[in-house]
């Protein structure tokens, strides 16, 4: 997936591209058609697979960046030192990545610098963009180095060696406060966010996943970079990362039990439900999983167990992110979400860019130590005691058949709980529409300007459109027009700007003006054009 | 529905991800099958066969390689390496267990044929090398690093090591088994064809030809090449 030959193009390559062209292609009809016409969200149900994935699992990523370069700058252990950059660069492609999956994901991308300038300190908002931001300028300069390193520019390195701490500093207080703020932005929403995942520790819980993911990256990225070119990191320091997430993730297991049991949800764990399966899913392969897998020495030391257990952490991880963002909301949004192709080709797209990228870093720049140190001698044994230690298994079958068991278990756990929702959604009443609360909103609503059509050349008399008299005041609703069949924006070109368009067809005026619903474009001219 | 559907997508990929890596073995390995066809023999310089500085090699072609520790880590040289090709397996000795200098150590398996390779030093494994166990190919390009096999807490070194070749010794040893290695090539039964190209201009002979030997070939090859070291008695 890395080796760019020209002469004849691998298997991932071609695919790489199919996935490239079909991504441009989806970008095109999201920024043309708006993100109602490209992606399955709604009113009811506004945060997607571009959130739920993209931007907190890129946010994620960065956690091993921050983790490490404080314990090797900061604490000084120096053995951890091989590790940093492929942290360092994975940090910083999550956040470059995060930032694209954002301008894809908000409503008006152009105005993606507003937080700069207009500030709402209130706003969990404003904290989470402010991080992005910083946080994305501090990596970038962490990662320069590797840059500057391999063309061989000595002075912006030597200014950049004398900034590391500093650096370092503000990365960490940075990245914790974001890994944090994403969690604290479903703080706000406790009535909506099921119970199993809403808690008020949530920013800490979701801190303390990214350490263990953080931590389960390099060990990702190591298998990543022998597939590619043969090379990677020792051993040892790997095998010490796996002890590591044992012990973050045994901590955010104990604190879950804990919250669960405070807030007297824990039983629910084990009620046949959607939430309830789909919960012990995420459980048994992102936690439970890897903490029985890694703290099994053989397993640990071992490349190839290492390796299914950091892909159980990642796997986990998502899931959880998934559910906190979008499995948790189902219920209360009372709408099923399924992400549109075009959501699913982007995020596929931006995933594809990152491995790209990171497989582009990984060969141009020094990015991997040099050259892997063979494993030292683990521990030599009498003999008596070594047939006696003698495996009765091999480690890679060892591997295979508990990362297996694991794995099915949790699937076998999540597929039961889509078909206990399928069976609930199936006997439940046809419930009404949900009712948004809205009568706030009204005491302050304004009615939009009125709005005065540049005249055609054979217009028979200017046309003004009034929002006062097509608006139910009870329950005004505006996406009956925006943004079918009139989009607000001008930028996006409205029909204001274009004259080329017969503003009386069924797709315009002429879709209620059609003589039944309202008075007909075909017969009462000075209706709208008023002489 | 959605972490459902991504966790099994992520596992798709990685799932086929194995399975293009398998093909792309496997593909690598028929390339390597039909090379018979005179034409697409690789031909390798006797030179660029090399050793590196300070590596010992051994009568059964093995390397020893003395680490700061004390540790010593055991290979098969590039030789062997090349001339064998393919592997299907690798046995590995058990950690732990003793063995003395010409004890089989390790086992190379190809197409049902084996080669015994025996321990040029006296000692206890300490470790090794998993990867061979389950990537036999592992190290095919680099024997010395990437390939070692198993490494030992040796014991009466100082009297092992005279045995051993090392530096310029070792250089000409091997040049002197390329040499042999060829004699025994014209000897052995093998399609024509493909040796008539091998060996026309003196110095060339192809990477794994050991692949297009029978059985006996292969018996001749162990007992010509990687004959018990002297023991250490002499
Ligand atoms: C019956 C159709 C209809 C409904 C309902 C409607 N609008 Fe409009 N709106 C229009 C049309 C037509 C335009 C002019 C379109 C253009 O210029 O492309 C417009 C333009 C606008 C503009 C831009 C005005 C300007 O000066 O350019 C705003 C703002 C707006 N609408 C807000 C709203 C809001 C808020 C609601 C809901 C309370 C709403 N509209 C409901 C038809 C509608
Ligand atoms: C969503 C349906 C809908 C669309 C689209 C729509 N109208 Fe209307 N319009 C109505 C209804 C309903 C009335 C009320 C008519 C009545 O009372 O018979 C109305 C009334 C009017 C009136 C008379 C009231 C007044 O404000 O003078 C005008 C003019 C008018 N529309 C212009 C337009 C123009 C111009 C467009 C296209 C830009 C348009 N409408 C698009 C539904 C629509
Ligand atoms: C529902 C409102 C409405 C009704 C009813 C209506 N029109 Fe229009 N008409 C528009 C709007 C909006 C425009 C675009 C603004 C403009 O050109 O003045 C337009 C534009 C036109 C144009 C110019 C087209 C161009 O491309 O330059 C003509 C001609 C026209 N109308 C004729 C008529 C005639 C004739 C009738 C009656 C049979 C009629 N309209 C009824 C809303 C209406």
């Amino acid at each position: 997936m890395m080796r760019w030959s020209f002469r004849r193009p691998g298997f991932w390559q071609l695919v790489f591209a199919l996935i490239l062209g079909v991504g441009l292609y989806s970008t095109v009809v999201r920024f043309t058609g708006g993100l109602g016409a490209s992606t399955a969200l709604s009113d009811a149900f506004p945060w997607g697979l571009w959130i739920g994935f993209d931007v907190l699992c890129g946010v994620a990523l960065a956690a091993g960046g921050f983790t490490l370069s404080a314990v090797v700058y900061i604490f000084n252990v120096e053995r951890f030192r091989p590790i940093i950059r492929p942290t360092i660069l994975t940090a910083f492609l999550g956040y470059a990545l995060v930032i694209v999956a954002l301008l894809f994901d908000l409503g008006r991308p152009y105005r993606i610098w507003h937080p700069l300038v207009m500030w709402n300190p209130h706003s969990v908002m404003f904290e989470v963009a402010w991080c992005v931001m910083l946080y994305t300028t501090v990596l970038a300069l962490e990662f320069s180095p590797m840059v500057f390193e391999r063309l061989r520019l000595e002075r912006p390195l030597r200014i950049l060696h004398a900034l590391t701490v500093p650096l370092v500093i503000l990365g960490v207080i940075l990245s914790t406060l974001h890994q944090s703020s994403l969690g604290s932005l479903y703080l706000i929403v406790p009535e909506k966010l099921h119970p199993l995942w809403y808690s008020p520790l949530l920013p800490i819980f979701f801190f303390i996943s990214a350490i263990a993911l953080g931590c389960a990256m390099p060990i990702f990225e190591s298998f990543l970079s022998y597939r590619a070119f043969r090379k990677r990191l020792e051993i040892e320091l790997l095998a010490d990362l796996g002890k590591v997430i044992v012990v973050t993730l045994a901590v955010y297991l104990v604190l879950k039990i804990q919250d669960l049991a405070g807030r007297g949800v824990l039983s629910r764990i084990v009620e046949p439900t959607y939430e309830g399966r789909m919960f012990l899913a995420e459980m048994l392969l992102g936690v439970i999983g890897p903490i029985l897998l890694l703290s099994l020495r053989r397993i640990r030391t071992d490349h190839f167990g290492l390796f299914v257990s950091a892909v159980l952490v990642v796997l986990g991880f998502i899931m959880n992110r998934l559910n906190v963002s979008i499995t948790g909301m189902e219920a209360s949004s009372g709408v099923s979400y399924f992400p549109s192709w075009t959501e699913l080709s982007v995020t596929l797209m931006i995933v594809a860019l990152g491995f790209a990228l990171f497989g582009a870093a990984a060969k141009y720049l020094p990015v991997f130590p040099e050259k892997e140190r063979l494993p030292a001698p683990t521990l030599v044994e009498p003999p008596a005691v070594a047939v006696l230690r003698r495996p009765w298994i091999g480690t890679t079958p060892l591997v295979l058949i508990l990362g297996g068991l694991f794995f099915i278990g949790a699937m076998g756990s999540a597929y039961s709980g889509l078909q206990h929702r399928e069976r609930a959604l199936a006997t439940a009443p046809a419930s009404e529409e949900s009712e948004p609360e809205i009568a706030d909103g009204l005491e302050r609503f304004e009615v939009p300007p009125d709005v005065t059509f540049p005249q055609g050349e054979a217009s028979p008399g200017p046309v003004t459109f009034r929002h006062a008299s097509h608006l139910n005041w009870e329950r005004p609703n505006c996406t009956i027009c925006h943004h079918e069949p009139f989009r607000m924006l001008k930028a996006f070109g409205s029909v204001t700007a274009s004259p080329a368009r017969d503003l009386h067809d069924e797709r315009h005026c002429g879709r209620c003006h059609d003589g039944r619903t309202s008075f007909s474009v075909k017969e009462e001219c000075t209706a709208c054009h008023r002489p | 529905m959605v972490a459902f559907f991504v966790i099994l997508t992520i596992i798709g990929f990685i799932l086929v991800d194995s399975f293009v890596q398998w093909v792309e073995a496997r593909q690598g390995l028929t390339l390597r099958r039909t090379a018979p066809r005179p034409e697409l023999v690789p031909a390798l310089a006797l030179e660029t066969i090399s050793v590196p500085a300070g590596l010992f090699l051994d009568e059964g072609h093995t390397w020893v390689r003395l680490e700061p520790s004390g540790r010593t880590l055991i290979g098969m040289d590039e030789f062997v390496r090349r001339a064998i090709g393919r592997v299907d397996a690798v046995e590995l000795p058990n950690v732990g267990s003793v063995v003395r200098r010409g004890d089989p150590l390790f086992t190379v398996t190809q197409n049902g044929r084996r080669a015994v390779f025996r321990a040029p030093l006296t000692g206890v494994v300490s470790a090794v090398n998993e990867n061979l166990a389950r990537l036999p190919e592992t190290g095919r390009m680099d024997p010395y690093e990437e390939g070692w096999v198993c490494a030992l807490k040796p014991k009466d070194l100082a009297v092992h090591l005279r045995h051993l070749f090392i530096a310029e010794e070792a250089r000409a040893w091997l040049r002197w088994e390329t040499e042999r290695f060829k004699e025994f090539l014209t000897r052995c039964p093998m399609p024509q064809s493909a040796l008539g190209q091998v060996l026309q201009d003196g110095g060339q002979w192809a990477e794994g030809i050991l692949e297009m030997l029978d059985e006996a070939g292969w018996e001749e090859f162990a007992r010509t090449f990687l004959q018990s070291p002297r023991s250490s008695a002499e």
